[in-house]
């Protein structure tokens, strides 16, 4: 909390969390501003989107049986990109951007299903292939509205969806996109065992009683919404939803009822490194989709050759 | 007491029709061995009987109601499947633990996990099949013998009245063979109605209760071991000529492949 271009010492947070409890002076205007507008909002949402793209990537990679795919992967993220830069051409604001990011986002995700399920296969290396395909025409919308849109308003707003940070985070737009990053994160939690289930294919999972369309779809819909509520607040933020359920699975087995939990801590945590590391390492803010970016890839390397190294 | 039936059963697979008009019977305590060659459809009918798919002709009965009408969860309260090793099964590294739980999944809500009396139900039938001190294990990791184990666990654990084996003895050694089977025809003593299917009609004189046979033509026979395991009927089946021959002292059949007939057989 301390941290950032406005240091803050830890003696004035001890004093900004216990002031109203009355058992610290009351801190100075600026510092109580800072800390009440800019800082605490941050950090709220730097672990809720870190855990929800865990979250997010964790069902993902359980119900389509691939370890492979993420939000990004299946294009969530870029079409929740575009919708939001759908709605920010078409000049809406808050909520219609969220809606729009959602929508997207979901558009997204049935696309890349049909395209596999016109191509008759349910390998999993066809659900990648689609997703890479339906990123790049979302990435090519996106693309699109950067062209179309204005250069002094409109542009700017579009380029900070597509990089990610967490900058213009404020208390009315984390409170707007709260409420439906917890209840899906609540329903995802909820069905952490289930996942497990659904992550076998379809003889097994629907002779062991799973209603396999509806489950499947409440689990889509619920993670669709988790990415697309992530990217409203901060934009595509890569490579969390891939890697950390791979690091979680690696620390407490392929469980997802013991695995998800530990998947939304560590996104937490990583996320809210990495944003302390953006807006403290130089005089400018470092776009986060960067320094997942940067992170992230070395980070999947590695624990990929770690599997690896404890199957055989 | 439940009942399978099956009744004209047909399946088609993109207008192509792999078997038509099939009827078939199965209670409790009864183990129904369906014999045929790779590729005529025995998985598919398999998947039909336990309502995966949905029969292009005909229906599917369980207990005088129709499979389609029933839900999942109660289906597989009901009917618990063992697929085929590898093919049919997902590669997944659950602990053996964890992966026999999933035969609870039927009895419990959409965002239940299971409870201490699940694992402990899951705990003792580990125990009972050898495989407690491999329950922390990965599924992956363990021997295919192993493997087949737990998941016949996993189908007790659905606490059904009848299990459907999908070529149960086809990735297992000789011994291992004889030991499923062995089990499988325990079950049946116990009450579970089975029907599995296999390669090898050994193992249908073996088991000595119902038998069907698919031929590649589509042609279904259905009836008791002794009617239906023939030198005759199985030449036809398997389109190679077959000889069931009684062993001289025990008098168990057995079928054979002529060692005159194999040294002549055009290739």
């Amino acid at each position: 909390m301390g941290a950032g271009r406005y240091p803050l010492a830890p003696s004035t947070i001890l004093h900004f969390i216990l002031h109203p409890l009355h058992l610290a002076p009351a801190v100075d205007a600026t510092s109580q501003q800072v800390l009440l507008e800019l800082r605490l909002p941050r950090i709220i949402a730097a672990a809720t989107i870190g855990a929800a793209l865990a979250i997010s990537g964790t069902a993902f990679q359980a119900i389509f049986h691939n370890p492979l795919v993420s939000p990004d992967l299946l294009g969530v993220s870029n079409g929740a990109a575009a919708g939001a830069a759908l709605a920010i051409l078409l000049g809406y604001h808050s909520a219609g951007i969220q809606v729009s990011a959602f929508i997207g986002g979901l558009l997204a995700v049935s696309a890349a299903l049909t395209i596999q399920r016109l191509l008759h296969t349910r390998g999993s290396l066809t659900l990648v292939l689609a997703g890479i395909i339906i990123s790049g025409f979302m990435q090519a919308v996106i693309g699109l509205m950067k062209y179309m849109a204005d250069p002094d308003q409109q542009l700017p707003s579009i380029t900070y969806w597509q990089l990610g940070s967490l900058e213009k985070v404020t208390l009315t737009n984390l409170g707007l996109n709260l409420p439906t990053l917890l209840i899906a994160g609540v329903v995802l939690y909820a069905l952490r065992w289930r996942l497990n289930l659904l992550s076998l294919n379809q003889l097994e999972a629907t002779t062991l009683g799973a209603n396999l369309r509806l489950e499947q779809g409440i689990v889509i819909l619920c993670a669709t919404i988790l990415t697309a509520s992530a990217v409203c607040l901060s934009g595509t933020i890569g490579w969390i939803g891939l890697v950390i359920p791979h690091a979680a699975r690696l620390v407490n087995g392929q469980n997802n009822a013991k695995s998800l939990p530990l998947a939304a801590i560590f996104g937490a945590i990583f996320l809210l490194l990495l944003d302390t590391l953006a807006r403290t390492v130089s005089a400018g803010e470092i776009p986060l989709g960067i320094l997942t970016g940067f992170i992230g890839t070395p980070l999947f390397v590695w624990l990929l050759l770690k599997k690896r190294v404890t199957i055989s | 007491m439940t009942t399978l039936i099956a009744k004209e059963l047909s399946f088609a697979y993109q207008k192509t029709p792999l078997f038509n008009q099939i009827n078939f019977e199965l209670h409790s305590g009864q183990i129904h061995c369906i014999l045929g060659p790779n590729g005529v459809g025995k998985s598919t009918l398999l998947n039909c009987l336990a309502g995966v798919y949905q029969p292009t002709h005909g229906a599917v009965m369980l207990d005088d109601h129709p499979l389609t009408k029933v839900t999942p969860a109660a289906r597989a309260r009901k009917i618990a499947y063992v697929p085929q090793m590898s093919s049919e099964r997902t590669p997944v590294a659950f602990s053996l633990r964890d992966y026999v739980l999933l035969g609870r999944a039927p009895y419990l809500g959409l965002l239940a996990a299971p409870r201490q009396s699940d694992i402990e139900q899951a705990n003792k039938l580990l125990k009972r099949f050898g495989l407690a001190d491999r329950a922390d294990n990965s599924y992956s990791a363990v021997s295919g013998g192993q493997q087949q184990l737990a998941s016949i666990v996993r189908a007790l654990l659905q606490e059904p009245a009848l299990i459907i084996f999908d070529e149960p003895t086809s990735a297992l050694d000789v011994a291992n063979q004889v030991r499923v089977l062995q089990l499988i025809r325990q079950l049946a003593h116990d009450g579970y109605g089975i029907v599995l299917t296999t390669h090898d009609p050994n193992q249908a004189l073996l088991l000595n209760d119902q038998v069907s046979t698919l031929a590649q033509d589509g042609q279904w026979h259905s009836g008791a071991a002794a009617e239906i395991l023939t030198s005759e009927n199985l030449s036809q089946v398997y389109q190679l000529p077959l000889q069931v021959v009684e062993l001289p002292e025990s008098h168990q059949k057995t079928c054979i492949v002529d060692s005159t007939t194999f040294r002549n057989l055009e290739t």
